[in-house]
């Protein structure tokens, strides 16, 4: 490494911007209380596991003990039970819309070296570029115009080149592009952002640009794991210093933020535990929890034997039951489920309370604007595993009846942070999820759609105003005015 | 921060009391950063109205559903959301 890359590596750790927000020497993540939650396995009394049930119907967060519970479940019967239940949470909090994005992978320099990644310092043969200013407009050009996006997660490594300033002037860029598409124009809407732990100055910095979500996962929550797989000295391998990253966002204003777990690294059943107790100890601090919570299976990467000998893979079953324990656990978050999936996975988990997928994937840097249509290992974090466009993603989704929705106008009037978490909570943001899910769907069928599928499309649009009629009639008349002004060329009218 | 949280509690006491006297379906205090606009204080919106939308200033936003006859007081609402927010600054 060079001198000038240790000083900068040497300069981001803020200690005092770790140390504010503990209650004491340790951190909020208690191995082994959680430990002890899991291995006392209950009594499964039918009665208790269904008031636990009620309980995140009516979107109370669940406590550690009752979510442990809930991970131990066997009784066949109570597990037909809970999938029930998990998909009336997500009806109740979020309506039957699945909102789509699009990961844009900016750069993969890192100073890091984790054992389970592709883009890892060590890894010589990842064939390394950051985008420039100008790369990155083809890149959102087709993300907004051809594909039809509106919302993105825009991917960071963590290095001086894709720094704070990057990411500012990038998110700049991205909103800055507008191309004309068949009755309206395409934009950016909502840019989310992965990226690494900052400092509270520079999440001023981003929330002053308008990022929507910021998202940091803790890859591993186990302190043991964590330090095996993130070697000493590297930025990565300071435990504190991520996990208290979105104590310092939300200090900062940035009161949209995602948490998550990259399963495969550490028990399954701990890192479920471990991320509740990163959505309580939100709450509990800021009054604000998770906006989404990020749940992704470690997939095969160049060159990195670490994603291929794991002892904690996480087979299908457990994977549908990490799902739906998070579903009851914390029943107001939004919950990602991305194309690493297989099409058979994604369809067979999205009815057990998913609210967000991505379609059109590609995760090479620069991939969408190039030549190149096959996925090349040396360019990507890892293995896409569905490679569904957005027009056959929204056309199976449609089949299932899912309505697919661009909405972002929570954070474009104020529904953000505490408002949202409580307007999730009693169930009022699932009424204009729905409403905006039908605006936004009907926009894309006119601007993106292949003939099959805006035919489809169309045909439940229909079905869903007949029941925006029955069920919410001070708002139909307004949607109605919506849908012919949008019919008629207008563009991003929402609820 | 926790004279930041006082004054907002000033601020949402007072638009609670907009929200009873002019029959809102909510009225709330967003600041705009960049696209975004962040929820500050207020009540929570319940219509479906498009919400009516008045500068404060520094960024900041009154966002309210409803309650038509707040239109004739609008100016004097404004000055005073706009000196609780000042005292905010100062603070
Ligand atoms: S996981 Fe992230 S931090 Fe670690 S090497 Fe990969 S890109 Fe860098």
């Amino acid at each position: 490494m060079s001198e000038n890359l240790k000083s900068w590596v040497a300069n981001r750790i803020k200690e005092d911007e770790i140390v504010k927000y503990m209650d004491d020497d340790s951190d909020f993540i208690k191995d082994d209380e959680i430990w002890k939650h899991i291995k006392d396995d209950k009594q499964q009394d039918p009665v208790r596991i269904r008031e636990i049930f009620e309980k995140a119907l009516a979107v109370e967060t669940l406590s550690p003990e009752e979510t442990a519970m809930l991970i131990n479940l066997k009784n066949p019967e109570l597990v037909e039970e809970m999938k029930e239940t998990a998909l009336k949470i997500k009806l109740k909090v979020y309506d039957n819309r699945i909102v789509t994005f699009a990961p844009l992978y900016l750069g993969d320099y890192c100073v890091n070296n984790c054992a389970y990644c592709g883009f890892r310092t060590s890894n010589t043969i990842m064939k390394r570029k950051i985008l420039s200013e100008d790369e990155i407009r083809r890149e959102t050009e087709v993300l907004a115009g051809k594909i039809g996006h509106k919302r993105l997660i825009v991917v960071y490594g963590e290095h001086p080149l894709t720094g704070v300033d990057y990411i500012e002037n990038s998110l700049r860029t991205i909103y800055g592009v507008k191309v004309p598409v068949r009755k309206g124009f395409g934009h950016i809407r909502r840019a989310n952002v992965n990226a690494a732990p900052l400092q509270i100055d520079e999440l001023k910095r981003l929330q002053e640009v308008g990022i929507g979500t910021f998202q940091v996962f803790q890859e591993t929550y186990h302190h043991e794991t964590h330090r095996k797989v993130h070697p000493e000295g590297t930025l990565k391998g300071d435990y504190k210093w991520r996990l208290y990253c979105m104590h310092r966002a939300l200090e900062a204003g940035v009161d949209d933020v995602g948490i998550g777990a990259l399963y495969g690294l550490y028990d399954w059943r701990f890192e479920t535990m471990a991320l509740l107790y990163h959505a309580i100890e939100l709450e509990k601090k800021f009054g604000i929890g998770p906006h989404t919570v990020s749940f992704p299976r470690l997939e095969p990467a160049a060159n990195t034997p670490f994603t291929q000998s794991s002892e904690y893979m996480v087979n299908d079953e457990d994977f549908e039951r990490i799902i739906l324990v998070l579903r009851l656990a914390i029943p107001y978050t939004g919950m990602i489920l991305t194309a690493r999936e297989s099409r058979e996975i994604r369809d067979k988990v999205l009815p057990l309370g998913i609210t967000q997928t991505d379609a059109s994937t590609r995760i090479g840097i620069g991939a969408y604007s190039d030549r190149y249509t096959e996925q090349e290992l040396e360019r990507q974090q890892f293995m896409i595993g569905d490679p569904r466009s957005l027009d056959e993603l929204i056309r199976d989704l449609t089949k299932m009846g899912y309505i697919t929705s661009f909405c972002t106008a929570g954070y474009r009037c104020g529904r953000t942070g505490k408002c949202i978490m409580d307007l999730l909570r009693e169930g009022t943001e699932g009424k204009y999820c729905k409403l905006n899910a039908i605006t936004t769907f009907k926009e894309w069928l006119l601007d993106f759609a292949s003939e099959e599928t805006a035919k489809i499309g169309d045909a439940l649009i229909k079905k869903e105003l007949d029941e925006v009629k029955t069920k919410m009639p001070k708002a139909y008349n307004k949607l109605n005015e919506y849908i012919t002004r949008i019919e008629n060329g207008e563009r991003d009218l929402y609820f | 921060m926790v004279k930041e949280t006082f004054i907002f509690r000033e601020c949402e006491r007072y638009l609670k009391k907009l929200h009873n006297r002019y029959s809102t379906e909510g009225i709330w205090i967003v600041k705009k950063y960049g696209r975004r606009y962040s929820f500050v204080c207020g009540i929570r919106p319940s219509g479906f109205e498009s919400p009516e939308i008045v500068k404060i200033n520094d960024g900041y936003l009154l966002f309210f559903q409803k309650g038509e006859d707040l239109h004739d007081n609008l100016d004097n609402v404004i000055l005073k959301l706009k000196e609780l927010l000042d005292e905010n600054r100062k603070g």
